[in-house]
């Protein structure tokens, strides 16, 4: 119980195993890169949500009387749009994250698997 | 969740100290935003770069103060978790390894383990969270709320009707998503189960060349265990975004209606910027009270579970002398003895009679299932027999300790381990024995030869289940332990079957000169070994249908003549 159970024990050849795990989503990289450019999109509009945030509240700060309505509006509905949007875009990554991560596990499983059943019987012991 | 509770008690001040530390935490936290509106609306129009930099400054110890007690507090909230657990799965152990036999039969080893492991790991993270959380989160929803109300009652309106709304729309989810969860723990557990039976039935497998009907096994408890993982996961990370858009769409709102107010006069800019803030505290306080209770609902489950076995009452008690003793100068009786393992089922043993002195040797012999460990199993108090009585030394078995009892014993059972150790303290075996002890059993059993032929001698690591050693060497290591502190009884059950004749013969003449003075009880298949014991049994279905020596057996048992001559062959 000693070696085996090291919580601290680093993984051997770490550039190897990551190399392997790259592999092993080849067969999905195009959805991975649509997935990965719908990442960008999703982020840059949540990170513009609050840039107009900013203007809409700059836009109150006119003070009292002052405030330009319709341009507060403006913004306000720029927002929704970019916050929905992005929510959206944000399920559907989920969506396909999920697929694609648990079916390379599935893929990995049983890879494990058949290697097993090929194995001589002594590694068994 | 009295489980929970008990377990949690000892360490009450220290929780009620790390959660009083949340809970200044939180509230400094709550200030923040409050500082900042502040800040805004009267300092900055002042104009004072100053007075800027000091309202400045306090915010930045305000929130170093904040992250201060809240760090504390979580270590704190650590500390209290791993010390419960660390006390519950001692319990645990200690409770699994008392069990009675029929208890033990009860559970199942599979049960056993997955409560001491994962059901307290749920424990455990439940623990974790109801302190580091449990104030924390409801705290930043009232406190954030009731703040909110102060600053601007219609602002805060908003907030009040979208955030039960979002909680019950998350609770709908979370509940429907907590089923798929064990649905996908089932599948799991198939998958697991398909990939066990294989590598430890791989030989099975290979000898039929069933690989392809394995993989496509495995294939199909692999999917569907991908299907159900996926269902589950998209369903519970449907909250995530939903929320996300909840508290932007509030934002929205607050940015609309606020301008309206600032515009009419009624609140100031700074308002508008704190309510951002507070609002997406709030939300992270909802979404932690989600969190907490979900985990809340597991932590329950595995707490029962648990609990389940910690409460189990002693269904073996010790009872007192009185009654329970006979007058006799054997060391070990058996007095019309019956049992059956399932009390419903067909009789185990049936009427067995046997008395032994101190020192003599009785040698069990018959079929496979005819009871022989059985016997043992009586004797060792593993089980209570239904009647009759079983004495040792003139008492009952049942009237002396458990630890008591078992200390007269060394055995190797049929089915023993040989633990992942050194030789020598796998001999030792924690009994704390001499070198002199050690080696002079390694000699009696016939294995200290190897043992010196090894670089590191006694030192020598055997891996788990002795995988590292033979049959024979792990048998004679065993007989070595069950001999080395000259036990009272001897029991071999089964031991020698790896051995051939020879040391078989050596090992009974070595116990005979070194170990004699204990009471030796052995079953074996082969009559070879037991012929020249003081007493025979021969079992058949649980009943006695001989006892005696070799030569009255000979005679009066046609059974044990027929086993005699079909393995001495010509010799017979």
């Amino acid at each position: 119980m000693d070696k085996n159970t090291n919580r601290n024990a680093k993984p051997k050849d770490r550039k190897g195993t990551l190399l392997r795990l790259i592999r092993y989503t080849a067969n999905y990289k195009y959805i991975m890169i649509l997935a990965l450019f719908l990442c960008l999109v999703s982020n840059v509009m949540a990170l513009t949500g609050p840039i107009l945030a900013g203007k809409a509240i700059a836009e109150a700060e006119a003070g009292v009387g002052q405030v330009n309505f319709s341009r507060v509006l403006y913004y306000a509905r720029l927002m929704l749009i970019f916050y929905v949007a992005s929510s959206l875009i944000t399920l559907a990554i989920n969506f396909i994250m999920m697929n694609v991560g648990r079916k390379i596990g599935q893929q990995m499983r049983t890879d494990v698997f058949n290697k097993l059943m090929k194995l001589p019987v002594r590694y068994f012991d | 969740m009295n489980l929970i509770i008990r377990y949690m008690k000892p360490y009450a001040r220290r929780i009620a100290g790390s959660m009083t530390l949340k809970l200044f935490g939180t509230l400094s936290e709550l200030l923040i935003p409050y500082i900042l509106e502040y800040m805004i609306d009267q300092i900055v129009p002042l104009g004072d770069v100053m007075r800027v930099l000091l309202w400045g400054s306090l915010m930045v110890i305000v929130a170093v103060v904040c992250r201060c007690l809240n760090v504390s507090a979580n270590r704190h909230a650590v500390g209290v978790a791993a010390d419960s657990i660390r006390t519950l799965r001692h319990d645990m152990f200690q409770k699994t390894l008392n069990l009675s036999g029929s208890q033990f039969d009860q559970f199942g080893l599979p049960t056993l383990t997955s409560r001491m492991t994962s059901d307290s790991y749920n424990v455990q993270d439940f623990m974790l969270s109801v302190q580091a959380m449990g104030i924390r989160s409801p705290i930043t929803l009232i406190g954030g709320i009731i703040i909110t109300m102060i600053m601007d009652p219609v602002l805060s309106g908003i907030l009040c009707i979208l955030v039960p709304i979002l909680g019950v729309v998350i609770f709908l989810v979370t509940r429907h998503g907590i089923p798929l969860y064990d649905k996908v723990q089932t599948s799991l557990d198939r998958v697991i189960r398909v990939m066990r039976e294989n590598i430890t039935g791989i030989r099975v497998v290979k000898a039929l060349s069933k690989e392809s009907y394995e993989k496509k096994r495995f294939q199909e408890a692999n999917s569907q265990l991908t299907k159900d993982d996926i269902h589950a996961s998209i369903t519970m990370a449907t909250p995530g975004p939903l929320m996300q858009l909840t508290l932007n769409i509030g934002l929205t709102l607050v940015a609309i209606v606020g301008a309206r107010r600032v515009n009419n006069g009624l609140i100031q800019p700074g308002v508008i910027l704190a309510f951002l803030t507070y609002f997406n505290m709030i939300l992270q306080s909802v979404m932690g009270l989600n969190r907490i209770f979900m985990m809340a609902s597991k932590a329950v489950a595995s707490a029962d579970r648990i609990d389940l076995i910690l409460q189990v009452p002693d269904d073996q008690p010790v009872l007192p002398k009185e009654g329970h003793e006979i007058q006799t100068d054997a060391h070990i009786v058996f007095d019309h003895v019956s049992f059956s393992y399932h009390k419903t089922g067909e009789q185990c043993l049936s009427n067995i009679d046997l008395s032994l002195k101190q020192g003599e040797s009785l040698g069990i012999i018959g079929a496979t299932g005819s009871g022989k460990t059985s016997i043992i199993n009586l004797l060792m108090r593993f089980y209570d027999c239904d009647q009759g009585g079983i004495y040792i030394n003139g008492r009952d078995v049942r009237t002396y300790g458990k630890d008591e009892l078992r200390e007269m014993f060394g055995v190797v059972f049929q089915n023993d381990t040989i633990f992942n150790d050194t030789l020598f303290e796998n001999i030792s075996f924690g009994r704390h024995l001499n070198d002199f002890q050690v080696r002079r059993a390694a000699q009696a059993a016939n294995i200290s030869d190897f043992i010196d032929g090894l670089d590191e001698a006694y030192q020598y690591k055997a891996d788990i289940k002795g995988a590292n050693l033979s049959g024979g060497q792990k048998q004679r290591t065993l007989i070595a332990r069950a001999i080395a502190d000259h036990p009272q009884i001897l029991i071999l059950d089964d031991s020698s079957s790896a051995l051939d004749y020879k040391t078989d013969a050596a090992l009974r003449k070595a116990i005979q000169s070194d170990y004699s003075e204990s009471t030796m009880i052995m079953i074996a298949q082969r009559v070879s070994s037991i012929m020249a014991l003081d007493h025979i049994l021969v079992l058949e279905n649980g009943k006695m249908i001989g006892y005696g020596t070799h030569e009255e057996l000979l005679k009066s048992c046609p059974i044990y003549l027929d086993i005699y001559q079909s393995q001495m062959g010509e010799i017979a």
